[in-house]
C-alpha cells in the first residue's frame, strides 16, 4: 500500500494568487475564532512564512476597526 | 519614492457635502506635506467591529499617494488633529498594487448616497402597505435587508441589541419581581388584618381589667423572686463568715502548738 501523506498544503502557497491583505477581512475572519483570537498554523495547516503573514495583517485590520480585538463569550 | 495608502474613517453624522469638504481637506493637506495623491476609493458607511469615540459606524476612505518617508508622519500628524477622523491606517505598498482611479470623488460619494437610500427603503419600518402583493414583496426585501445586515456583521449579534436585550430582562426582573412582592402583600394583608382584627376585639372587650390583673402578678412574682434571692444571698453570707472563723481559729491553733514545740 502506497504511503499516503496526512499533511495538509497551505492554501496561500497552493493559490498564488490570494494574497494577505488588511483589506480583505472577510478572508482573515476565517483565520480568528469566535472570540477573535488568531488561530495558530497547525491548526489551520498554513504554513509559518504565510502566519506572520495572516498574523500582521489581522493585527492591521483589528487596528482600523475591520475586524474585533475580543468578542465576549457572552454575546454568542 | 515610495507607494503608501492610508485608509482613515471618517465621523459617521457628515453628509455627503461635509464628506467631500473634509477628504479634499485631507487630500491638500497630504499635497502640502510633498505627498502626491494616485487613487482614492469611497468604501462608504461602514459598522466598526467596536466602538471608537463611542461611535458605532464609520465612513472608510482609501487614499493612495506616493512621497518621501517623512511625508507620512506628517500626515499622520495632521490626522490625529483632525477631529471629524476617528481612526487611519498608513502603509507601505508595492508600485503595482496602485489603483486605477475610475470614478471620480462626487460620483461615489453619489453612488454611496443611492446605496443608503436603497438601503432606508428596503427597510421593512418605512410604511404600511395595504396589498397582499406589496406586502409580500416588502417582506422578500425585508428578508434582503437582514441578509445584507448579517453578512454585514457576520453573524455577530451588535452590542446596542444586547445592551437593549439586557435592560430588557432586567427590567423584566424588576416588574416580576415588584409584582411577586404585590402578591405576596396583597395575600398576607387581609390575612393578618383578619388575625389582628379579632385580637385587638378581643383585649378591648376584656378591657384593662386584665390588664391590671397581670400587673399584680408580675408585681407579685417579682416581689417573691426579690425575697428569695435576698434569702439565699443572707444565708450565703452566714455560711461563708462562719467557714472564715474556723479557719482563722484552725491557723491560730496551728501557730500556738508550733510556737510551744518551739
Amino acid at each position: 500500500m502506497a504511503f499516503v501523506s496526512n499533511r495538509r498544503i497551505c492554501i496561500f502557497c497552493e493559490n498564488s494568487e490570494q494574497k494577505i491583505n488588511y483589506k480583505e477581512f472577510k478572508t482573515l475572519r476565517k483565520f480568528i475564532t469566535d472570540q477573535g483570537k488568531i488561530i495558530p498554523g497547525h491548526v489551520t495547516g498554513v504554513c509559518a512564512k504565510h502566519q506572520r503573514h495572516l498574523g500582521r495583517a489581522i493585527k492591521q485590520s483589528r487596528n482600523i476597526a475591520l475586524l474585533p480585538y475580543s468578542v465576549d463569550p457572552r454575546h454568542f | 519614492m515610495n507607494y503608501y495608502e492610508t485608509l482613515y474613517i471618517v465621523h459617521p453624522s457628515l453628509e455627503a457635502g461635509r464628506l467631500k469638504d473634509i477628504i479634499l481637506g485631507v487630500e491638500e493637506s497630504l499635497k502640502k506635506m510633498g505627498g502626491a495623491p494616485l487613487a482614492l476609493e469611497l468604501w462608504g458607511k461602514r459598522k466598526l467591529a467596536y466602538f471608537i469615540d463611542k461611535q458605532k459606524y464609520g465612513t472608510y476612505v482609501l487614499v493612495q499617494y506616493n512621497g518621501e518617508g517623512k511625508c507620512t508622519g506628517e500626515f499622520a500628524v495632521e490626522l490625529e488633529h483632525n477631529p471629524n477622523i476617528l481612526a487611519y491606517l498608513t502603509t507601505c505598498i508595492e508600485k503595482e498594487n496602485v489603483m486605477e482611479q475610475t470614478e471620480d470623488l462626487d460620483a461615489q460619494i453619489a453612488g454611496k448616497s443611492r446605496e443608503a437610500e436603497r438601503r432606508e427603503s428596503r427597510s421593512p419600518v418605512t410604511t404600511v402597505s395595504d396589498s397582499p402583493e406589496a406586502s409580500v414583496k416588502k417582506s422578500d426585501s425585508a428578508e434582503a435587508a437582514i441578509d445584507e445586515t448579517t453578512s454585514a456583521g457576520d453573524g455577530e449579534q451588535t452590542d446596542a441589541e444586547t445592551e437593549t436585550k439586557e435592560s430588557d430582562t432586567a427590567e423584566n426582573k424588576n416588574e416580576g419581581e415588584t409584582a411577586e412582592v404585590e402578591e405576596v402583600r396583597a395575600d398576607e394583608g387581609p390575612v393578618e388584618e383578619a388575625e389582628k382584627e379579632p385580637d385587638t376585639a378581643e383585649d378591648k372587650n376584656e378591657g384593662e381589667t386584665a390588664e391590671a390583673e397581670e400587673v399584680k402578678v408580675d408585681e407579685e412574682h417579682v416581689e417573691e423572686a426579690e425575697n428569695k434571692s435576698d434569702e439565699g444571698k443572707s444565708a450565703d453570707d452566714e455560711s461563708s463568715t462562719e467557714e472564715d472563723t474556723k479557719s482563722k481559729q484552725e491557723n491560730a491553733d496551728k501557730t500556738a502548738a508550733v510556737s510551744e514545740e518551739e
